[in-house]
Protein backbone atom coordinates (compact mmCIF):
# COMPACT_ATOMS: atom_id res chain seq x y z
CA UNK A 1 0.00 0.00 0.00
CA UNK A 2 1.43 3.38 -1.04
CA UNK A 3 -1.62 5.46 -0.30
CA UNK A 4 -4.09 5.76 2.53
CA UNK A 5 -7.26 3.76 1.88
CA UNK A 6 -10.64 4.90 3.14
CA UNK A 7 -11.40 3.24 6.47
CA UNK A 8 -7.73 2.49 7.43
CA UNK A 9 -7.11 2.44 11.16
CA UNK A 10 -4.26 4.16 13.03
CA UNK A 11 -1.38 1.68 13.53
CA UNK A 12 -0.62 2.92 17.06
CA UNK A 13 -4.27 3.03 18.15
CA UNK A 14 -4.71 -0.52 16.81
CA UNK A 15 -1.78 -1.76 18.91
CA UNK A 16 -3.52 -0.29 21.98
CA UNK A 17 -6.81 -1.93 21.15
CA UNK A 18 -8.40 1.35 20.03
CA UNK A 19 -10.04 1.92 16.68
CA UNK A 20 -9.27 5.51 15.59
CA UNK A 21 -9.33 6.27 11.88
CA UNK A 22 -5.96 6.96 10.23
CA UNK A 23 -5.76 10.19 8.23
CA UNK A 24 -2.09 10.07 7.28
CA UNK A 25 -0.09 7.27 5.68
CA UNK A 26 3.70 7.37 5.70
CA UNK A 27 4.74 4.79 3.08
CA UNK A 28 8.48 4.95 3.91
CA UNK A 29 7.73 4.09 7.55
CA UNK A 30 4.72 1.86 6.75
CA UNK A 31 2.68 3.79 9.30
CA UNK A 32 -0.97 4.82 9.14
CA UNK A 33 -1.66 7.42 11.83
CA UNK A 34 -4.49 9.45 13.34
CA UNK A 35 -3.96 13.18 13.92
CA UNK A 36 -2.87 12.85 17.60
CA UNK A 37 -0.42 10.03 16.92
CA UNK A 38 1.01 11.82 13.88
CA UNK A 39 1.77 14.88 16.03
CA UNK A 40 3.45 12.80 18.73
CA UNK A 41 5.32 10.72 16.10
CA UNK A 42 6.64 13.95 14.52
CA UNK A 43 7.84 15.41 17.81
CA UNK A 44 9.47 12.14 18.88
CA UNK A 45 11.29 11.95 15.55
CA UNK A 46 12.59 15.51 15.96
CA UNK A 47 13.73 14.71 19.52
CA UNK A 48 15.43 11.51 18.34
CA UNK A 49 17.27 13.41 15.57
CA UNK A 50 18.44 16.06 18.08
CA UNK A 51 19.86 13.29 20.28
CA UNK A 52 21.29 11.16 17.43
CA UNK A 53 23.41 14.05 16.16
CA UNK A 54 24.02 15.54 19.63
CA UNK A 55 22.62 18.86 18.40
CA UNK A 56 21.85 20.56 21.73
CA UNK A 57 20.41 20.06 25.19
CA UNK A 58 17.86 21.76 27.42
CA UNK A 59 20.67 23.99 28.79
CA UNK A 60 21.35 25.63 25.43
CA UNK A 61 19.92 28.91 24.16
CA UNK A 62 18.53 28.26 20.71
CA UNK A 63 17.81 30.82 18.02
CA UNK A 64 15.39 29.49 15.40
CA UNK A 65 15.78 31.03 11.95
CA UNK A 66 12.16 31.89 11.14
CA UNK A 67 11.05 32.68 7.61
CA UNK A 68 7.28 32.51 8.14
CA UNK A 69 7.19 29.25 6.16
CA UNK A 70 5.87 25.90 7.36
CA UNK A 71 9.24 24.34 8.21
CA UNK A 72 10.65 27.05 10.46
CA UNK A 73 7.34 27.53 12.29
CA UNK A 74 6.82 23.75 12.67
CA UNK A 75 10.37 23.47 14.04
CA UNK A 76 9.87 26.34 16.49
CA UNK A 77 6.57 24.83 17.66
CA UNK A 78 8.08 21.36 18.13
CA UNK A 79 11.14 22.68 20.02
CA UNK A 80 9.01 24.70 22.43
CA UNK A 81 6.65 21.75 22.98
CA UNK A 82 9.66 19.49 23.64
CA UNK A 83 10.78 21.91 26.38
CA UNK A 84 13.73 23.64 24.69
CA UNK A 85 14.55 27.32 25.20
CA UNK A 86 14.01 28.50 21.64
CA UNK A 87 13.44 32.06 20.41
CA UNK A 88 12.82 33.22 16.86
CA UNK A 89 14.88 35.34 14.50
CA UNK A 90 13.31 36.84 11.39
CA UNK A 91 15.22 38.73 8.71
CA UNK A 92 13.12 41.21 6.74
CA UNK A 93 14.57 40.74 3.26
CA UNK A 94 12.54 43.58 1.77
CA UNK A 95 10.93 41.41 -0.92
CA UNK A 96 7.72 43.47 -1.22
CA UNK A 97 4.43 41.87 -0.18
CA UNK A 98 6.10 38.48 0.33
CA UNK A 99 8.25 39.87 3.13
CA UNK A 100 5.35 41.84 4.63
CA UNK A 101 3.10 38.76 4.73
CA UNK A 102 5.73 36.37 6.05
CA UNK A 103 6.80 38.83 8.77
CA UNK A 104 3.21 39.21 9.96
CA UNK A 105 2.74 35.42 10.08
CA UNK A 106 5.97 35.01 12.05
CA UNK A 107 4.86 37.73 14.50
CA UNK A 108 1.41 36.14 14.93
CA UNK A 109 3.00 32.77 15.64
CA UNK A 110 5.48 34.21 18.17
CA UNK A 111 2.56 35.80 20.02
CA UNK A 112 0.66 32.50 19.96
CA UNK A 113 3.49 30.49 21.53
CA UNK A 114 4.58 33.34 23.83
CA UNK A 115 8.24 33.43 22.75
CA UNK A 116 10.26 36.44 21.58
CA UNK A 117 10.81 37.01 17.87
CA UNK A 118 13.82 39.18 17.02
CA UNK A 119 13.53 41.07 13.74
CA UNK A 120 16.42 42.38 11.69
CA UNK A 121 15.80 44.72 8.78
CA UNK A 122 18.18 43.96 5.95
CA UNK A 123 17.62 47.43 4.42
CA UNK A 124 19.21 49.10 7.46
CA UNK A 125 22.16 46.65 7.54
CA UNK A 126 23.12 46.37 3.89
CA UNK A 127 20.32 46.60 1.29
CA UNK A 128 17.14 44.73 0.38
CA UNK A 129 17.44 41.55 -1.69
CA UNK A 130 15.84 43.14 -4.80
CA UNK A 131 18.34 46.05 -4.54
CA UNK A 132 21.29 43.65 -4.13
CA UNK A 133 20.12 41.64 -7.14
CA UNK A 134 19.77 44.75 -9.27
CA UNK A 135 23.07 46.36 -8.28
CA UNK A 136 25.31 43.30 -8.40
CA UNK A 137 23.76 40.96 -10.99
CA UNK A 138 24.24 38.22 -8.43
CA UNK A 139 21.40 35.61 -8.39
CA UNK A 140 18.95 36.64 -5.68
CA UNK A 141 18.90 33.21 -3.94
CA UNK A 142 22.67 32.98 -3.58
CA UNK A 143 22.98 36.55 -2.19
CA UNK A 144 20.00 35.90 0.10
CA UNK A 145 21.48 32.70 1.54
CA UNK A 146 24.83 34.37 2.10
CA UNK A 147 23.51 37.45 3.93
CA UNK A 148 21.08 35.37 5.99
CA UNK A 149 23.89 33.09 7.21
CA UNK A 150 26.07 36.10 8.05
CA UNK A 151 23.47 38.07 10.03
CA UNK A 152 22.10 35.00 11.77
CA UNK A 153 25.55 34.11 13.06
CA UNK A 154 26.37 37.69 14.05
CA UNK A 155 23.05 38.27 15.80
CA UNK A 156 23.21 34.97 17.73
CA UNK A 157 26.72 35.74 19.02
CA UNK A 158 25.87 39.29 20.03
CA UNK A 159 22.73 38.19 21.88
CA UNK A 160 24.01 35.19 23.83
CA UNK A 161 22.55 32.34 21.77
CA UNK A 162 24.84 29.35 21.31
CA UNK A 163 22.76 27.38 18.77
CA UNK A 164 21.17 28.37 15.46
CA UNK A 165 18.42 25.98 14.35
CA UNK A 166 17.11 26.06 10.79
CA UNK A 167 14.05 24.36 9.33
CA UNK A 168 15.81 22.49 6.50
CA UNK A 169 13.86 19.29 5.95
CA UNK A 170 14.71 15.92 4.38
CA UNK A 171 13.55 17.05 0.92
CA UNK A 172 15.74 20.17 1.11
CA UNK A 173 18.75 18.12 2.15
CA UNK A 174 18.12 15.46 -0.51
CA UNK A 175 17.70 18.10 -3.26
CA UNK A 176 20.98 19.78 -2.25
CA UNK A 177 22.78 16.44 -1.97
CA UNK A 178 21.45 15.43 -5.39
CA UNK A 179 22.60 18.72 -6.96
CA UNK A 180 26.03 18.55 -5.35
CA UNK A 181 26.43 14.92 -6.40
CA UNK A 182 25.48 15.70 -10.01
CA UNK A 183 28.29 18.28 -10.00
CA UNK A 184 30.58 16.22 -7.71
CA UNK A 185 31.00 19.42 -5.74
CA UNK A 186 33.30 18.05 -3.03
CA UNK A 187 33.60 21.37 -1.18
CA UNK A 188 29.87 21.45 -0.58
CA UNK A 189 29.48 17.69 -0.05
CA UNK A 190 32.04 17.63 2.75
CA UNK A 191 30.05 20.29 4.62
CA UNK A 192 26.64 18.70 4.23
CA UNK A 193 25.90 17.48 7.73
CA UNK A 194 22.95 18.29 10.04
CA UNK A 195 25.35 19.79 12.59
CA UNK A 196 27.98 22.38 11.77
CA UNK A 197 30.15 22.66 14.84
CA UNK A 198 30.93 25.96 16.50
CA UNK A 199 34.45 27.08 15.53
CA UNK A 200 36.44 30.17 14.64
CA UNK A 201 33.63 32.64 15.25
CA UNK A 202 30.84 30.45 13.88
CA UNK A 203 27.97 29.46 16.16
CA UNK A 204 26.85 25.81 16.06
CA UNK A 205 24.21 25.35 13.35
CA UNK A 206 21.74 22.47 13.40
CA UNK A 207 18.93 21.04 11.27
CA UNK A 208 16.57 19.10 13.54
CA UNK A 209 14.06 18.45 10.69
CA UNK A 210 16.63 16.71 8.47
CA UNK A 211 14.74 13.41 8.75
CA UNK A 212 11.28 14.95 8.35
CA UNK A 213 9.85 15.19 4.84
CA UNK A 214 8.37 18.38 3.47
CA UNK A 215 4.90 16.81 3.49
CA UNK A 216 5.25 15.70 7.11
CA UNK A 217 6.22 19.24 8.04
CA UNK A 218 3.19 20.68 6.17
CA UNK A 219 0.89 18.11 7.84
CA UNK A 220 2.28 18.94 11.30
CA UNK A 221 1.67 22.66 10.67
CA UNK A 222 -1.82 21.95 9.34
CA UNK A 223 -2.82 19.76 12.31
CA UNK A 224 -1.51 22.34 14.76
CA UNK A 225 -3.37 25.17 13.03
CA UNK A 226 -0.12 26.99 12.26
CA UNK A 227 -0.69 29.70 9.66
CA UNK A 228 2.31 30.02 7.39
CA UNK A 229 3.15 31.70 4.11
CA UNK A 230 1.69 29.42 1.45
CA UNK A 231 2.97 31.08 -1.68
CA UNK A 232 6.53 30.98 -2.90
CA UNK A 233 9.09 33.74 -2.72
CA UNK A 234 8.91 35.49 -6.16
CA UNK A 235 12.65 34.88 -6.63
CA UNK A 236 12.41 31.11 -6.18
CA UNK A 237 10.45 30.63 -9.41
CA UNK A 238 12.25 28.10 -11.60
CA UNK A 239 14.70 27.21 -8.80
CA UNK A 240 16.61 24.02 -9.56
CA UNK A 241 15.87 22.72 -6.04
CA UNK A 242 12.14 22.62 -6.88
CA UNK A 243 12.87 20.77 -10.12
CA UNK A 244 15.05 18.22 -8.29
CA UNK A 245 12.36 17.72 -5.68
CA UNK A 246 9.80 16.91 -8.37
CA UNK A 247 12.09 14.35 -10.05
CA UNK A 248 12.93 12.74 -6.72
CA UNK A 249 9.22 12.62 -5.75
CA UNK A 250 8.59 10.44 -8.80
CA UNK A 251 11.25 7.99 -7.61
CA UNK A 252 9.90 8.10 -4.07
CA UNK A 253 6.36 7.33 -5.24
CA UNK A 254 7.57 4.16 -6.93
CA UNK A 255 10.14 3.24 -4.30
CA UNK A 256 9.18 4.61 -0.88
CA UNK A 257 12.19 5.23 1.33
CA UNK A 258 14.55 6.29 -1.49
CA UNK A 259 15.01 9.84 -0.16
CA UNK A 260 15.69 8.82 3.40
CA UNK A 261 18.12 6.12 2.28
CA UNK A 262 19.99 8.43 -0.10
CA UNK A 263 20.49 10.99 2.66
CA UNK A 264 21.16 8.77 5.69
CA UNK A 265 23.54 6.50 3.78
CA UNK A 266 25.45 9.55 2.57
CA UNK A 267 25.85 10.64 6.21
CA UNK A 268 26.88 7.15 7.32
CA UNK A 269 29.08 6.05 4.43
CA UNK A 270 30.27 8.98 2.33
CA UNK A 271 30.52 11.91 4.73
CA UNK A 272 33.19 10.23 6.95
CA UNK A 273 35.34 9.45 3.88
CA UNK A 274 35.20 13.10 2.77
CA UNK A 275 36.40 14.24 6.21
CA UNK A 276 39.61 12.19 6.01
CA UNK A 277 40.92 14.05 2.98
CA UNK A 278 43.46 16.53 4.37
CA UNK A 279 43.67 18.42 1.10
CA UNK A 280 40.08 19.47 1.56
CA UNK A 281 40.73 21.38 4.78
CA UNK A 282 40.66 25.14 4.40
CA UNK A 283 42.11 27.85 6.60
CA UNK A 284 39.54 30.11 8.24
CA UNK A 285 40.52 33.75 8.88
CA UNK A 286 38.84 36.83 10.29
CA UNK A 287 37.44 39.44 7.91
CA UNK A 288 39.69 42.52 7.90
CA UNK A 289 36.66 44.81 7.94
CA UNK A 290 34.03 43.32 10.29
CA UNK A 291 36.01 40.62 12.13
CA UNK A 292 33.52 37.88 11.28
CA UNK A 293 34.90 34.48 10.16
CA UNK A 294 35.90 34.30 6.52
CA UNK A 295 37.92 32.12 4.15
CA UNK A 296 39.21 35.26 2.43
CA UNK A 297 40.77 38.48 3.73
CA UNK A 298 37.44 40.23 3.33
CA UNK A 299 34.23 38.28 3.98
CA UNK A 300 31.59 37.93 1.28
CA UNK A 301 29.12 40.30 2.97
CA UNK A 302 31.71 43.10 3.31
CA UNK A 303 32.81 42.64 -0.29
CA UNK A 304 29.14 42.74 -1.30
CA UNK A 305 28.78 46.01 0.64
CA UNK A 306 31.77 47.40 -1.28
CA UNK A 307 30.23 46.37 -4.60
CA UNK A 308 26.94 48.02 -3.63
CA UNK A 309 28.79 51.24 -2.76
CA UNK A 310 30.52 51.24 -6.16
CA UNK A 311 27.25 50.50 -7.93
CA UNK A 312 25.60 53.49 -6.22
CA UNK A 313 28.39 55.93 -7.22
CA UNK B 1 -17.72 19.37 -13.28
CA UNK B 2 -16.22 22.63 -12.08
CA UNK B 3 -14.92 22.94 -8.54
CA UNK B 4 -13.15 25.70 -6.62
CA UNK B 5 -10.19 24.91 -4.43
CA UNK B 6 -8.00 27.02 -2.20
CA UNK B 7 -4.41 26.60 -3.39
CA UNK B 8 -1.26 28.48 -2.34
CA UNK B 9 -3.37 31.16 -0.65
CA UNK B 10 -5.61 31.78 -3.70
CA UNK B 11 -8.92 30.46 -5.04
CA UNK B 12 -8.49 28.29 -8.12
CA UNK B 13 -11.19 26.88 -10.42
CA UNK B 14 -10.71 23.37 -11.81
CA UNK B 15 -12.63 21.70 -14.60
CA UNK B 16 -12.58 17.94 -14.20
CA UNK B 17 -14.45 15.85 -16.73
CA UNK B 18 -16.02 13.40 -14.28
CA UNK B 19 -19.29 13.06 -12.37
CA UNK B 20 -17.65 11.80 -9.21
CA UNK B 21 -14.45 13.62 -8.37
CA UNK B 22 -12.04 12.22 -5.81
CA UNK B 23 -9.35 14.06 -3.83
CA UNK B 24 -6.82 12.15 -5.95
CA UNK B 25 -8.40 13.59 -9.14
CA UNK B 26 -7.81 17.09 -7.74
CA UNK B 27 -4.12 16.37 -7.14
CA UNK B 28 -3.87 14.97 -10.66
CA UNK B 29 -5.59 18.02 -12.17
CA UNK B 30 -3.03 20.25 -10.46
CA UNK B 31 -0.20 17.93 -11.54
CA UNK B 32 0.78 17.24 -7.93
CA UNK B 33 2.19 14.07 -6.41
CA UNK B 34 0.83 12.65 -3.16
CA UNK B 35 4.47 12.39 -2.10
CA UNK B 36 4.42 16.12 -1.36
CA UNK B 37 0.80 17.26 -1.55
CA UNK B 38 -2.49 16.55 0.20
CA UNK B 39 -6.13 17.59 0.16
CA UNK B 40 -8.12 18.84 3.15
CA UNK B 41 -11.90 18.96 3.06
CA UNK B 42 -13.78 21.12 5.58
CA UNK B 43 -10.60 21.40 7.65
CA UNK B 44 -9.80 17.66 7.73
CA UNK B 45 -7.14 15.80 5.72
CA UNK B 46 -8.80 13.22 3.45
CA UNK B 47 -7.55 10.10 1.65
CA UNK B 48 -7.18 10.20 -2.14
CA UNK B 49 -10.25 8.03 -2.67
CA UNK B 50 -12.53 10.51 -0.85
CA UNK B 51 -15.41 11.58 -3.13
CA UNK B 52 -15.94 15.34 -3.19
CA UNK B 53 -19.42 16.66 -2.30
CA UNK B 54 -20.85 19.86 -3.74
CA UNK B 55 -20.83 21.68 -0.42
CA UNK B 56 -17.24 20.69 0.50
CA UNK B 57 -14.69 23.41 1.24
CA UNK B 58 -11.52 22.16 -0.41
CA UNK B 59 -7.95 23.15 0.34
CA UNK B 60 -4.95 21.71 -1.48
CA UNK B 61 -1.58 21.87 0.24
CA UNK B 62 1.55 21.59 -1.87
CA UNK B 63 4.44 21.15 0.54
CA UNK B 64 7.23 21.73 -2.01
CA UNK B 65 9.10 24.94 -1.52
CA UNK B 66 12.29 26.34 -2.93
CA UNK B 67 14.08 26.42 0.46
Amino acid sequence: MNRLKKGSRCTICKSKGEKNKAIVYLPHHRLALCKEHFISWFEKRVEKTIKEFKMFSKNDRILVAVSGGKDSLALWNALVRLGYEADGFYINLGIGQYSEDSKQLALNFAKRIGRPLHILDLSSEISTIPQIKESTNRPACSACGMVKRYYMNKFAKENGYNIIATGHNLDDEVAVLFGNTLKWDIDYLKRQYPVLKEENGFIRKVKPLCKITEKESALYSFFNGIEYIEYECPFSEGASSIEYKEYIAKLEEKHPGTKLQFYTNFLKRMYPILQTNEKLKEELNKCKICGEPSYNEICSVCSLKEKLKTARV
Amino acid sequence: MEITVSYRGKEKKLNIDKDKITAGDILKALDLSSDYAFVAVNGEVVSEDYIIKETDKIKVVNAISGG
